[in-house]
């Protein structure tokens, strides 16, 4: 239990300060201070996503973004994730940097069988290289779902009357292997690709272990 | 003229963002305390998201066969003509047959269970399964509760039980006196493979299949509870709007042995099978039914698959998908009982 309220409390640190989908931290500019994103591609599921990022001036530069994703589907509002979340420049030389994301989630997930809802963190370390029109860039990262509460539905209850709604902890940890590149347009657009592998914990496979994501950002 | 039009929103941001780094903290130690009070669980503790099985729940029926404890019902006079009733999956269990119990009014002896690894019957890990090892299975269950060697024995199997029930027949053409099969997969790894995909494929804009996928964000681990847990979750999609086996609802089940299942699976991946080699042997005549309304199965496949039998009875049941045995009961029932009268004789 400890630990749990600890991740949460380092999470929401961490996420009090800010996080970001491809940052190009060469073309970011004074008067470019503000971002909004959007992107489609596969995320667990056909999923949108759009947000909003603002810099802010720090030692380093740093970006703190909220951002809301859902998958595709007949019902447009019983499953989506929230994100808010910081991404910081850790180090930078010659065009070439690394950088650290954190982010606290909430995730919601329904079906004819459970409503689940989920708070978790994602952190990730993005290096490459970047030059004011472009970047390219690797990514690792992990997802947790730190904390699920499951309510199950009459047709569930069903077949077992006794099944247990309520908290669950440490229900799903994912880990993400990848690349990203952005291509800068003009002084205000960016248009941002994700590709990459995402690993369960256990031996355990998903059902499509992958990820991919084609984006745009206006920078204004 | 941009800048001074963007001051006042700048300006707004900024406040925001002071607000939000306030707000963002507080609520987070807020949540930590609140949470802090919430009781919480494992999701692999014993009995909170899957029932308990007979190696964990001694008050529950079973019987041990060829090294494993299986959850077993019986039903009517055991000197009684044995119908054996093998469920799908693997992995599914016999939850969903229980009607089958109505054929003791016609005479028999109903045996149901719990395939190996599936429903309530004890777990086991993944190369404990093979194609052999549920036909030794099917074997050890009916010599459990055969009388002698005058009783006869008949088979009724419904999707992969139907299967398992040709498997048998092919390994000991001689032993069995009738045999009712609903929607095999298929009689070879070819034809079941071909089956399963026209059923399995995710549709990338549907909610459905983002469903099924969804949740794997939310539950990973290798703990067998855990992955049942989820097996059990993503098989809304059998009975979704919409799906392609033409299943009406949600038939009751116990627990989906998910490591049974992609263990099966994955060993006729590898191994592949093919239960037709004997079948030539099998003289009795076969009650062969498929559903109407699965649009992955049809006549065509119905007549492909039963053609390895040499004297079938191909029957469509209308009005149904792919739980024919479950939703229409009264559709499957008089068949199957005509036919036994018939056999029986």
């Amino acid at each position: 239990m400890r630990n749990v309220i600890l991740t949460i409390i380092l999470a929401g640190a961490l996420a009090r300060v800010g996080h970001a989908q491809t940052v190009n931290w060469a073309s970011m500019k004074n008067d470019r201070s503000n971002v909004v994103y959007a992107s489609y591609g596969y995320d667990f599921g056909v999923a949108a996503h759009a947000g909003y990022g603002r810099f802010v001036p720090t030692i380093r530069p740093l970006l703190i973004t909220f951002d809301y994703s859902m998958p595709m589907g007949g019902r447009w509002t019983d499953d989506f994730k929230l994100r808010l979340g910081t991404h910081v420049q850790l180090l930078e030389k010659n065009g070439f940097a690394l950088s650290g994301k954190a982010m606290g989630n909430f995730r919601r997930h329904q079906t004819s069988l459970v409503r689940m809802a989920s708070f978790g963190g994602e952190f990730a370390l993005v290096a490459g290289y970047f030059k004011p029109a472009f970047h390219a860039a690797v990514e690792l990262s992990a997802d947790g779902a730190v904390v699920t509460h499951l309510k199950h539905s009459r047709l569930m209850k069903r077949d077992f009357p006794r099944i247990h709604d309520g908290w669950y902890l440490n229900t799903g940890v994912h880990y993400f292997y990848g690349i990203q590149a952005v291509k800068s347009i003009g002084r205000q657009y960016d248009v941002n690709l994700r590709l990459g592998k995402t690993n369960a914990r256990g031996e355990h496979e998903d059902v499509l272990p992958v990820y991919a994501q084609l984006g745009v950002a206006r920078r204004f | 003229m941009k800048d001074h039009r963007m001051k006042p929103f700048q300006e707004f941001l900024q406040k925001l963002n002071r607000t939000l780094r306030f707000g963002s903290a507080a609520g987070w130690i807020l949540f930590a305390g609140l949470f802090a009070a919430c009781e919480t669980h494992e999701m692999d503790d014993p009995g909170l998201l899957v029932p308990l099985t007979v190696d964990e729940d001694s008050s529950l029926p079973s019987i041990h066969v060829n090294s494993t404890q299986l959850h077993a019902q019986t039903f009517g006079n055991p000197n009684d003509p044995m119908l054996v009733v093998l469920h799908g999956g693997p992995g599914g269990d016999h939850r969903y047959l229980l009607n089958c119990a109505e054929f003791v009014n016609d005479g028999f002896f109903v045996v149901l269970y719990d395939q190996r690894g599936g429903g309530l019957s004890k777990r086991h890990d993944a190369d404990a399964y093979s194609i052999q090892i549920f036909v030794d299975d099917l074997q050890a269950v009916i010599d459990h509760y055969r009388g002698g060697p005058g009783q006869k024995v008949f088979l009724l199997g419904h999707s992969w039980g139907a299967m398992l029930a040709t498997a048998y027949v092919n390994a000991h053409p001689g032993t069995i006196s009738g045999l009712v099969l609903a929607e095999p997969g298929g009689f070879t790894w070819e034809d079941t493979k071909a089956y399963i995909e026209r059923f399995k494929t995710l549709h990338p804009l549907d909610e459905t299949s983002n469903d099924f996928v969804y949740l794997d964000q939310f539950i990973t681990g290798d703990n067998h509870r855990i992955l049942d847990y989820k097996a059990g979750l993503q098989a809304a999609a059998n009975f979704a709007d919409g799906n392609e086996t033409g299943v009406e609802g949600m038939e009751p089940y116990w627990r989906f042995g998910a490591v049974c299942n992609k263990a099966c699976l994955d060993y006729a991946d590898e191994h592949g099978f093919d239960f037709t080699s004997h079948l030539g042997q099998f003289t009795t005549k076969v009650l062969f039914v498929y559903s109407e309304w699965n649009k992955a199965y049809g006549r065509t496949h119905a007549e492909r698959v039963s053609s390895a039998y040499p004297n079938v009875q191909l029957e469509e049941i209308p009005g149904t998908g792919h739980e024919m045995t479950y939703f229409a009961w009264d559709r499957f029932y008089p068949l199957a009982k005509n036919y036994f009268n018939e056999v029986s004789k």
